[in-house]
């Protein structure tokens, strides 16, 4: 082995410093470890550095800050403490055995040996590609969030006439932004029959400018060699399919792509841990993945409607890692097999993924998120064909997040929890299909 | 530009134009690549299949058999001289039914004739084997062992520079507007009114061949430009042994699924005349199409995992064939209807042109005698070891800056290639080179960080680098003038 590779012994590495990073190293180092945070940008704060608007804080702080303002707190708080930070710091590989590898400009190669490891990374902004939209290739085209990077960060303005794709809240928000620096946003376009975001954004950011919102529909082409000079979009069938003399044409140079959010996971799967559905790592319920003391939070786990709920999520994996480290593990008595938690009725994903513990029941946390708008629902848990826990909502919303801490009786509790959210009147058809499945 | 008037002028950067000056670079003559866009294999050679086939399905004695059959052979030589990387993983065509399975056995036959390795396969589990990933449908397949894949633009770039070591003039930017004759010298003039004067043109300009022949008053060929779309999908999302193909029909070869050399993987082409020979769109209809022929080859795509769709035009002809030879004016040398196979056939094209040089336009060639045989490529990230990697970062900090984290492309990197022998102007010359921007994705955490390096490296002011040259801006004014200073030199 090279003379130059260095090695460093740590606690609790964390990869990552942005929100969930900065609180789970927080929280790490509460407890006693000892915690580094690595990340590959020059300054902490991750994404939320470039959302300039507020609405951050809300339930955290019980104070509404902008990104940077939310940001800036744990800042300050990191750096109060003595939890080592680097800087343009890249984990290029994460091993089984919790050896980050990292590379930095100035420290050169670095082997680190961490006891429990956080994984923070965050999310990317799915593309124009990766849902297939047609056209030609011109510059002009840009990820929403990317186009916020250039105007909040780099200073710099995109274009002049917007069309964005998809009302994700980026999407809404860029659609204020670019109005603001004086562009001109067309329209606002959504496959979906109902806007993507949160509802306040909608509010805020769309109706309060006049901008345009179309449902159900969706771009069919874009034209333009060099800088992209127009667009049509048209409505789209049931079956997603463009529906003919519905279209319009616009006159535009730039194009943004707000059509969700795809956690970043490549060093997780990497390391060997598990994937699930949703794109993030498997975990059980101390946020723990299938690797035995890598643990993950934020965006990088679930992506999250509120950075508040983030914050909330990484101080406990941080915690959860921080005793890991030190030999104090909350998790105590395993279950002699672990309880599989699914999603049922109308139900995208389900955090976690497994319940691998006595200590924790009834404190647990659970998250999902619904595959369809509903009022007037209960969500229903369900284990051996039983109903065993329900809670009524009034309204739910795929771009909100639920969270629940259900009281359960370990006794009641099969080798599978299955999380449903249903109008009352399904109740026992739910069951009764589920029953019919497990014959 | 040169008083002298040089003696071969190629009209057309693309990968025909960069074998052809390849070749001649090796002897003593004075040679210049004109080429209307900022980069070299800005065509047809940069949305292809990047495949090297293996002569099949070429009609008997026509000049694309012949070439691609020679020219595959070439690729062995080539690619080790000029650090590109080939690779023979093999080709099968896929029948499912009797009918196609007789079109396959005739090919077959063929196949033999020609002398190639080839293999029919109807033994089913001996069919899974080859290729594990093939749908149930498939009752035979032929395989051709020594088909390959390549990166067509890179082929292309590392031939131009190859050339450009060994005296080639590069002139990008340079749009033919019109060509003159005068006392056996031609002379080139460029729609920003540049001149350039040879003794010989060869028409390279692939869509635009039958354009530039037009100008010396040739008109006996059309090109029809046959639009291919494709889609390509993101790292190890299938495992692909093969490039796989349908039993093709008389239009083309069919809908491709086939690995690239970084492991990702695409679907495509389809082939549609169109009007436009700027017509690079690419449309609802066509890209159901391709995911539609791509689900009859194999068990499934991974629907989720596609990164992004484009589209290639092809040069294709009436007859079906190349049309290489000195055209009615002495010393103007067409080499048009290059499509498919046309990147295989690419080394052969220019084998033959040289010869076409000697018997046909006078040209006696002598070998250069400080020809430099090999180029090679810059230092490549995922080519180190880690204690390589630690030595470089301590030898230069930038290697520690990782620039695009999908496709692993570090700072140090971009800059060595902004310095490279074309000059880089624009952000899609480094993702060509690099990667960056050609990942999962496309560019959104690291087009800014190229940019900056862009600016930084080549002395232009940010808002002037652009996404392909020209008027393809990415940004364009600063928003917050009173705070310019802080963003003047900013970190990466």
């Amino acid at each position: 082995m090279s003379q130059l590779i260095k090695n460093l012994e740590i606690d609790v590495a964390v990869v990552g410093g942005g929100p969930a990073g900065m609180a789970a190293a927080i929280e790490a180092h509460r407890v006693g470890a000892k915690v580094i945070i690595l990340e590959r940008d020059n300054e902490l704060g991750g994404i939320l550095q470039q959302c300039i608007h507020n609405g951050f804080g809300l339930k955290h702080f019980k104070e509404e800050l902008t990104g940077p303002e939310y940001a800036q707190r744990f800042i300050n708080e990191v750096q109060e403490s003595d939890i080592e930070v680097w800087l343009k710091t890249m984990v290029i590989q994460i091993s089984p055995e919790k050896i980050l590898t990292v590379i930095n400009p100035e420290k050169g190669l670095i082997h680190i040996h961490a006891k429990a490891v956080i994984l923070a990374m965050g999310c990317r902004e799915r593309t124009r590609g990766a849902i297939n939209i047609p056209g030609t290739r011109p510059a002009g085209i840009y990820p929403a969030g990317q186009a916020q990077r250039f105007i909040n960060i780099e200073g710099y303005l995109p274009g002049h006439r917007v069309l964005i794709l998809g009302s994700g809240d980026i999407g809404m928000i860029m659609a204020r932004r670019c109005t603001m620096e004086g562009m001109k946003v067309l329209a606002v376009a959504e496959v979906l029959p109902y806007p993507s975001g949160l509802v306040r954004n909608r509010v805020q950011c769309l109706d309060d400018y006049n901008i345009p919102l179309y449902l159900r529909h969706t771009i069919i082409d874009i034209r333009g060699k060099e800088r992209v000079e127009g667009v049509t979009i048209a409505q789209i069938d049931e079956k997603w399919r463009p529906i003919p003399g519905t279209e319009k044409h616009y006159d535009c140079d730039t194009i943004l792509f707000s059509v969700g959010l795809i956690p970043e996971n490549e060093l997780t799967s990497q390391a060997g841990a598990v994937i699930s559905g949703n794109g993030g790592p498997e975990i059980d319920e101390y946020l723990q993945t299938t690797i035995p003391g890598i643990f993950a939070c934020g965006n990088v786990l679930q992506v999250h409607d509120l950075v508040d709920w983030v914050t909330e999520e990484a101080e406990y994996a941080g915690k959860n890692a921080g005793l890991f480290a030190l030999g104090q593990f909350p998790g105590k008595k395993k279950l002699p097999t672990p309880i599989r938690v699914v999603p049922g009725e109308n139900v995208g994903y389900v955090k976690p993924e497994r319940i691998e513990y006595y200590d924790n029941l009834g404190k647990m946390k659970i998250s999902f998120r619904v595959k369809n708008p509903r009022s007037n629902i209960r969500t229903i848990l369900i284990s051996n064909g039983k109903e065993i826990y329900t809670k009524r909502h009034r309204f739910v919303l795929p771009s909100e997040m639920i969270h629940l801490i259900p009281k359960i009786d370990i006794n009641k509790i099969g080798s599978e929890l299955q999380i449903n959210v249903v109008e009352k009147e399904q109740t026992v058809n739910v069951i009764e299909k589920q029953m019919m499945e497990e014959k | 530009m040169s008083k002298q008037p040089y003696d071969i002028a190629i009209i057309g950067g693309g990968v025909i134009g960069a074998a052809i000056a390849q070749r001649l670079a090796k002897y003593q003559l004075s040679l210049v690549l004109i080429e209307k866009e900022e980069d070299v294999a800005m065509g047809t050679s940069k949305a292809n299949s990047g495949i090297i086939h293996q002569g099949y399905f070429t009609t008997k004695g026509s000049l694309k058999e012949s070439l691609s059959l020679r020219s595959n052979k070439l690729f062995d030589e080539v690619c080790p001289q000029l650090d590109v990387e080939f690779k023979r993983i093999g080709a099968i065509f896929c029948a499912t039914n009797e009918k196609e399975l007789k079109t396959l056995e005739g090919e077959f036959k063929e196949s033999r004739e020609r002398n190639v390795a080839v293999e029919l396969v109807q033994d089913r589990d001996r069919i899974q084997e080859i290729e594990p990933q093939l749908n149930d449908q498939v009752i035979a397949v032929l395989h051709f062992p020594n088909a390959g894949i390549i990166t067509p633009w890179e082929l292309t770039i590392a031939m131009v520079e190859h050339s450009i070591i060994n005296g080639l003039k590069l002139h990008l930017g340079f749009e033919v507007a019109y060509i003159k004759r005068e006392k056996q010298i031609f002379q080139i003039n460029s729609v920003k009114g540049q001149k350039i004067e040879a003794k010989t043109i060869i028409n390279a300009a692939g869509v635009y061949s039958d354009s530039i022949a037009k100008m010396i008053g040739d008109d006996s060929f059309n090109i029809i430009p046959r639009r291919g779309e494709y889609i390509m999908f993101d790292k190890n999302s299938l495992q692909l042994n093969k490039i796989i193909f349908p039993t093709p029909n008389v239009v083309s070869k069919g809908i491709v699924v086939a690995p690239t050399m970084h492991n990702n993987f695409f679907v495509g082409p389809n082939a549609n005349e169109i009007d436009s020979k700027e017509g690079i769109n690419t449309t609802t209809q066509g890209l159901n199409e391709i995911l539609q022929g791509g689900l009859k080859l194999v068990k499934k795509l991974p629907i989720r995992k596609h990164i992004t769709n484009f589209a290639g035009i092809r040069a294709s002809t009436i007859t079906h064939d190349f049309i290489i030879g000195v055209s009615k004016l002495s010393q103007f040398v067409n080499v048009a209807g290059i499509d498919s196979p046309g990147l295989t056939s690419s080394l052969g094209i220019a084998e033959y042109v040289e010869k076409i040089l000697q018997n046909d336009c006078g040209y006696k060639f002598i070998e250069k005698r400080n020809y430099i045989p090999t180029r090679k490529n810059q230092i490549r990230y995922a080519q180190l070891s880690e204690s390589e990697l630690a030595e470089k970062i301590k030898e230069n900090p930038q290697w520690g800056n990782m620039i695009c984290r999908c496709e692993l492309v570090t700072e140090a990197e971009i800059v060595e290639a902004c310095h490279g022998l074309i000059p880089i102007t624009n952000t899609d010359m480094i993702k060509r080179r690099l990667r960056p921007g050609m990942g999962r994705c496309q560019g959104g955490f690291c087009l800014p960080k190229v940019m900056k390096i862009i600016s930084r490296e080549r002395g232009v002011i940010y808002e002037q680098v652009t996404k392909t040259g020209r008027d393809s801006h990415i940004v364009f004014k600063r928003t917050k003038n009173l705070c310019s200073e802080v963003f003047q030199g900013d970190q990466l």
